[in-house]
């Protein structure tokens, strides 16, 4: 059984009377452990469908099994709980919490984790414990108590992919994640999805860059709403 | 994990400095008018019960004619004939009368503005005037029609100062009277009249020497022995009394009326502190929601990123609102410390005893939370509500 299967995924935009269809049919199936690039240039709809992919939106129909549950029947609110359990986000813009240190950053998803399956996941290591770790594997054992404005774009990223890691989930979902890194940051960002990869950690990078798409084991084209 | 969540909190609020400042004054000048108001509000209730304390539970207090027609005192609607009807009255004491006129006193050496009392016997009794040198006045006083006086210690002391009073002479008129006793210091009515500056001799002596009566009185006073039947005895002085008078011509002043005409007095004082704090608390709310709608539309990334990891849109509700309710607690500590030390400065000025009641802070911190949660409630909800999606893209 695949880790994602989307059948005939179709998303609608309207706009007033206006409605646009961004995906138009999108079947696919990605298997535990890959390391898959959406490619397509802007527009194309590959960010919808990795916001799709990642439970944070809802397609207009279509039928989309995650680890064989059926999760768009799911609430909202179980939806966040699937989020913050099965999905790590990177993103483009990094958003990390100005307010808060990096190690805090990059615990906040722990705090929204129900208490019960939090208690499972740390039970030998605290939060702490565990984000530090990360960050100390991602060079970042320095500036754990930086705040976010007081570090480079490469070190954003990173803090952001720690935190994308934090609550250990199956799958890692990164939207043009070096699209504001220079190339040497933006290598360094890459390598470490490879590495996490090699790890089992199922890795699906949206991007429009073809150097970027290279880290992949399988490259999906998508263009006007439709797999090529 | 409380730790994190409490971090996550408070970093928010001390990294908006400015945001968390506004929404706060905005609140701290609701809180510290309410603590006024509140405390305002006790000060007079403890003023009330001063008074009537000093006139008496027990006593029922009848004055010539209207009450705030004019100066009272000076009209002489009732009767020796009334008194004699009271006294017939069951379960009453220290039944007695008097008459009064602000006049010109002196030892011949120097003259003193004072208010002299023709009074009937038990007038020091029935008004609890405590005699501290030589003696209050004797039926053969009254019988005998001596020209002795009860005065106070403003009188004495101004006359005679650091001499035993006792058997001086003071002139009345043209009349001199002998001091046969100085009662214990009374200090001021509520109103500011001086007690201490008064004196008292026999009303058949003032009907001669002062003022001729004709048989009037200006007050009447008597206690009742038992408080269970004090409305009963009211009610029946007052039957005796429209026998022969007008409902105009007289107040029967109990308790009661004191209470109601106090806080006549108080009300316009109070509504205009309601109108003022109840103004402030909703501009305060005002002034809150919209920095935290405008709040809420600058950080709607940060919202859209909580929500993309694993925030429910209820976990989104109650974060605002709990940065809510921390910024109104701490406009209740401030505004509580604001609201009584206006209170130390403001009542006295109002004549209102300074009191720092609980209370206030009670009311306060009710209202203050009350408000902070309704105001942020809406921004709260909008938040809560955004598509994470959409949230996540207004950050470029």
């Amino acid at each position: 059984m695949a880790l994602i299967e989307l059948r005939n995924i179709r998303k609608v935009f309207k706009q007033g009377d206006l409605e646009t269809e961004v995906l138009k049919g999108i079947d696919l199936k990605i298997e535990k452990g890959e390391f898959v690039a959406i490619m397509g240039p802007s527009g194309s709809g590959k960010s919808t469908l990795m916001y799709i992919l990642g439970c944070l939106d809802r397609p207009t129909s279509g039928k989309y099994y995650l680890d064989g549950k059926n999760v768009l029947e799911l609430s909202d609110d179980e939806l966040s709980r699937i989020r913050g359990k099965y999905v790590g986000f990177v993103f483009q813009a990094f958003y990390l919490v100005p307010y808060l240190s990096v190690l805090d950053n990059v615990i906040l998803p722990v705090e929204y984790l129900d208490s019960r399956y939090r208690k499972e996941l740390f039970k030998d290591k605290s939060p702490e414990e565990k984000g530090k770790e990360i960050l100390k594997r991602l060079g970042m054992a320095e500036r754990i108590n930086f705040r976010p404005d007081q570090l480079s774009g490469g070190q954003k990223q990173r803090t952001a992919i720690a935190r994308a890691l934090i609550n250990s989930p199956e799958i890692i979902l990164a939207d043009e994640p070096t699209g504001q890194l220079d190339t040497e940051s933006g290598r360094a960002v890459m390598e470490i999805f490879t590495e996490l990869n090699r790890e089992g950690k199922t890795i699906v990078v949206v991007t429009h860059d073809p150097a970027v798409a290279s880290y992949a084991n399988r490259i999906i084209k998508i263009k006007d709403g439709r797999i090529e | 994990m409380l730790r994190l969540f409490l971090k996550d909190l408070l970093s928010s609020l001390i990294y908006n400095k400015l945001r968390t400042l506004f929404a706060l004054l905005g609140i701290v000048f609701g809180v510290s008018s309410v603590v006024l108001i509140v405390s305002a509000i006790e000060g007079s209730n403890l003023q009330a019960n001063k008074i009537i304390k000093k006139l008496g539970p027990d006593s029922v207090f009848i004055i010539s004619g209207a009450i705030g027609k004019g100066p009272r005192g000076v009209t002489k609607n009732l009767e020796l004939s009334d008194v004699k009807e009271i006294s017939r009255l069951e379960g009453i004491f220290a039944l007695t009368y008097g008459v009064v006129k602000p006049m010109m006193i002196s030892n011949i050496r120097m003259p003193k503005f004072s208010a002299v009392f023709g009074v009937g016997e038990d007038w020091l009794l029935s008004w609890d005037y405590r005699i501290e040198i030589g003696r209050g006045f004797t039926k053969d006083d009254f019988r005998n029609l001596r020209k002795v006086a009860v005065v106070g210690h403003d009188v004495s002391d101004f006359f005679y100062p650091g001499q035993n009073p006792i058997g001086k002479i003071i002139l009345i008129g043209k009349t001199p009277f002998k001091i046969i006793g100085v009662y214990k210091k009374k200090g001021k009515t509520p109103n500011g009249h001086n007690l201490d500056n008064r004196v008292f001799i026999p009303y058949r002596v003032f009907d001669k020497v002062v003022e001729k009566t004709f048989n009037r009185v200006s007050v009447i006073r008597f206690r009742v022995l038992d408080l269970s039947q004090y409305d009963e005895i009211v009610k029946e002085t007052r039957e005796i009394l429209l026998k022969n008078h007008k409902p105009d011509e007289f107040t029967i002043i109990t308790p009661v009326v004191v209470k109601k005409f106090l806080s006549m007095l108080s009300a316009s004082f109070a509504l205009f502190l309601g109108i003022a704090s109840t103004t402030a608390l909703v501009v305060g709310g005002f002034v809150l929601s919209s920095i935290f709608y405008i709040n809420v539309h600058v950080r709607q990334w940060e919202i859209g990123l909580r929500r993309a990891v694993g925030a429910t849109k209820k976990a989104v509700l109650v974060r605002i609102l709990l940065e809510s309710l921390v910024i109104s607690v701490f406009a209740v500590v401030l505004g509580s410390l604001i609201g009584y030390g206006a209170v130390h400065y403001i009542l006295p000025l109002l004549n209102v005893p300074e009191v720092y009641p609980v209370k206030a802070f009670v009311v306060a911190t009710i209202f203050s939370v009350f408000v902070g949660l309704l105001a942020a409630y809406f921004p709260a909800r909008k938040a809560s509500l955004l598509e994470p999606v959409k949230a996540l893209r207004t950050k470029v």
